[in-house]
């Protein structure tokens, strides 16, 4: 029922979302798979920044363990704060590097 | 352009991950592949293994599940001696609040042994083993979460005990709610990444 729910209530306001787009925004459905597209790339960049972000939290945890000796869990990457903090990092870095090739003006 | 192809593909891989770990029942079948059962026997001593507390000195869920289950198994005379392992990571002792627990339900405190000075599973087989191998004491049931006791075992067998799993069960492992299953899927995938490190690195 919870999954259902959840499923319905998305559905529901994707289709408004929809529907204002179009008829009160006048958004051409055209661009609407464009739009898909980078949202996806943008999606992409945040996940690789989650990845390289517990890569380097676990291999830099390890690392330090042997090089100290002092004990640093790697619980600490198993947070789900870390996944927040790596998608604003992708999201700031996707759109760095579109302004800087889009032309200005 | 290759690489707008490539992080969509990501992108995607990562939407589809998401929908499946949330809204199919993978995460619990991958728990249930990668849990070990019960089989409880009388044994010379219950080992817990640590989990978490927090600064306010409470247990965390996994730990108090742990401890109780080893506190049951004790007064359902399993075994004559329990001991409670978990550091001091928060300026609170686990092991000392699990012990106090075990006393205040009627465990006496001959029959209680802490160690707190393990921070990794590997420690607490090697520092646990030393001191049941040095009162000879060989077989014990092992008490921890269903995912984590096949790795677990495998480290306490190394040191020459006979571990007996004694699961302690969470509800989670039963939650078909996506945000639960979200939760089964990330511990599951801990749990084998844990796994792979200990035989890349030769603990097992």
């Amino acid at each position: 029922m919870d999954q259902a729910f959840l499923l319905i209530l998305t559905g529901v306001t994707s289709i408004l979302a929809l529907l204002v787009g179009v008829w009160r925004l006048r958004l051409p459905l055209s661009s609407l798979k464009r739009g898909a597209s980078r949202a996806l790339e943008c999606l992409g960049v945040m996940l690789g920044f989650f990845v390289l972000n517990l890569a380097v939290g676990i291999a830099g945890t390890l690392l330090w363990r042997q090089a100290t000796g002092i004990f640093l869990s790697l619980y600490h990457v198993n947070d789900a704060t870390l996944l927040g903090i790596s998608l604003l990092q992708g999201l700031v870095f996707e759109w760095w590097r579109r302004e800087s090739r889009e032309p200005k003006g | 352009m290759r690489w707008e192809r490539l992080w969509q593909s990501v992108g995607m891989a990562g939407i589809v991950v998401f929908f499946v770990s949330a809204f199919s029942p993978l995460p619990n079948a991958l728990y249930r592949w990668s849990a070990s059962s019960s089989e409880v026997r009388p044994a010379d001593a219950i080992v817990v293994l640590g989990s978490s507390v927090g600064a306010n000195g409470v247990l965390g869920c996994g730990s108090l599940q742990r401890a109780v289950r080893g506190i049951t198994l004790y007064r359902a005379s399993e075994a004559p001696l329990i001991v409670f392992s978990g550091p001091n990571l928060t300026g609170v002792n686990e092991a000392q609040v699990r012990a106090e627990l075990a006393r205040a339900l009627g465990v006496p405190s001959g029959a209680i042994l802490v160690e707190d000075e393990a921070f990794t599973t590997r420690e607490e087989a090697a520092r646990i083993g030393a001191t049941l191998r040095g009162r000879n004491l060989r077989r014990i049931l092992l008490v921890t979460d269903p995912q984590h006791m096949r790795r677990a075992r495998a480290l306490f067998e190394r040191v020459g005990l006979q571990a007996l799993a004694a699961t302690a069960e969470s509800a989670g492992a039963a939650d078909t709610a996506p945000e639960g299953r979200l939760s089964l899927m990330r511990e599951t995938l801990g749990e084998l990444l844990a796994r792979s490190y200990y035989h890349a690195a030769g603990y097992l």
